[in-house]
């Protein structure tokens, strides 16, 4: 009988399977604009190549609304191609990548989601942060007001700010 | 008429020759069946000499004759060997140890029988030690009990043979086993979402935490249960798909949370006693990151590194 370990730690990006259902109900539940509520639903992830792969398993396809999710990954914020129309963009980077990338997303309905310790101050609308261990977001729901997307009640209602 | 009566010393005298010839028959009675249980002994008959042996065993003489029970324990542990048996139902090996055990509690053995007589003791002792290892190396569902009682059987043994034997480290040994065999079970996925997944997780850990108890600072044992834990927290995040809800969501985060911080203790405790030790910095640097202190996990992927170029 082995007197060794045996079983290895289990690799999966936890965060990154949790991160992905909370953006799949940022799509899901709350209200956008009737100007891009046709179509596929898009969704970009910037910086984070794990999330972006577990969306892509167990949620792309999945029907928002009426309108099937499509997902997208990036590598760097210059690789976004920012005249394609994206509903949500996740982008792990903070900082100025972060502030410029918000100001690009300024004038539409375009939600930017953030997880960085100033992530609302630079631009997000939704910004993860850590509370107690476990993740958790804020909302800028004024500037999600201004941009014609109304956040859902579920989604208000978890919010730590 | 003249009436006979005989002198009382004399009926006494009678009855006193009577019984000392009862008494010399049966002892020569018993002197042959243990002679001629050891004549099949010598001959390897270990069949014939059990069945002239053991129906005698309760009777007077033999039944107080620490010889013909240890006769009768060396018959019976070579009929055990012969028969290829194992498991709880080993009658021959249960019998064996009996009757040795009796044969070394009745006293008066000669020095050399009592050290056949432990040695015996000893083979069939082991003997239940790897049943027991057997079982638990190919661990189904229920065949606990019958670990343990195995088990239980190779510590009386040792404990007839030395009294102050310490069985602390077998026992850890025993419950870091079957904290390995449950958490193997539990990996397999065949009892993925079933009510069964519970109960193995929840064994898994009661033998680790068995274990810790007579070995404290064991570092396999350490490492185990935490991974055990930490990968049962996993598997519930996991299941998470556009079907949870919003409040599902919030429900398992704080399972896979409370399970995180529980993994966090052992690991730390792993990596106190061996620091340079990957496995351990590689598990410490991956629970600090589920547990949203990317600071804390930042730190043990630099003395990852920091190992990496030493080697």
């Amino acid at each position: 009988m082995s007197q060794g370990t045996t079983n290895d730690i289990d690799e999966t990006d936890t965060r990154a399977v949790t991160k992905a259902n909370f953006l799949f109900h940022f799509a899901a539940s709350n209200e956008w604009p009737v100007s891009v509520k046709e179509g596929a639903f898009h969704l970009a992830v910037v910086g984070n190549e794990r999330l972006y792969a577990e969306l892509l398993d167990k949620y792309a396809m999945k029907m928002i609304g009426a309108q099937p999710l499509q997902v997208h990954g990036y590598a760097q914020v210059r690789d976004l191609p920012l005249d394609d129309f994206q509903h949500l963009v996740y982008c792990d980077v903070g900082g100025a990548a972060l502030k410029s990338l918000a100001r690009e997303f300024e004038e539409t309905p375009t939600v930017l989601v953030s997880d960085s310790p100033d992530g609302l101050e630079q631009g997000a609308v939704i910004n993860f942060v850590s509370i107690g261990n476990r993740i958790r977001y804020e909302i800028n729901a004024p500037d999600a007001a201004k941009k014609g997307v109304l956040i859902g009640n579920k989604i208000m209602s978890w919010a730590v700010k | 008429m003249k009436t006979m009566i005989k002198p009382i010393f004399i009926r006494f005298t009678v009855a006193l020759m009577a019984i000392f010839f009862e008494l010399c028959t049966w002892t020569a009675d018993a002197q042959s069946t243990l002679e001629r249980a050891e004549a099949f002994v010598r001959a390897g008959d270990w069949d014939k000499a059990h069945s002239v042996l053991a129906p005698e065993m309760e009777r007077v003489p033999l039944a107080t004759d620490a010889r013909a029970w240890f006769v009768l324990g060396f018959i019976q542990k070579e009929q055990f060997k012969a028969s290829g048996g194992s498991g709880q139902d080993a009658d021959d090996r249960n019998r064996a140890v009996g009757s040795l055990q009796r044969a070394m509690t009745t006293g008066g053995l000669s020095a050399s029988d009592e050290q056949t007589a432990r040695d015996a003791l000893d083979f069939l002792a082991r003997s239940y030690f790897r049943d027991a290892i057997e079982r638990v190396e190919g661990f189904t569902l229920g065949a606990e009990p019958e670990i343990l009682a195995l088990m239980g059987r190779y510590e009386s043994i040792l404990q007839t043979l030395n009294p102050m034997y310490d069985v602390s480290e077998q026992r850890a040994d025993l419950h870091r086993y079957l904290g390995q065999a449950h958490a193997r079970l539990l990996e397999a996925q065949r009892f993925a979402d079933t009510p069964k997944e519970q109960a193995l997780f929840d064994a898994a850990v009661n033998h680790y935490v068995t274990s810790l108890k007579f070995v404290p600072a064991h570092y396999p044992t350490l490492y185990n249960l935490s991974i055990t834990l930490y990968n049962h927290g996993v598997r519930q995040l996991k299941r998470i798909n556009h079907e949870t809800s919003m409040f599902e969501l919030m429900e398992i985060q704080d399972v896979c949370v409370g399970l995180f911080e529980e993994a966090l203790i052992p690991m730390q405790k792993a990596h106190e006693q061996r620091p340079d030790r990957l496995e351990t910095l590689k598990g410490l640097m991956t629970v600090y990151y589920a547990l949203s202190r990317p600071d804390e996990s930042e730190v043990y992927k630099r003395k990852i590194a920091a190992v990496l170029k030493k080697k």
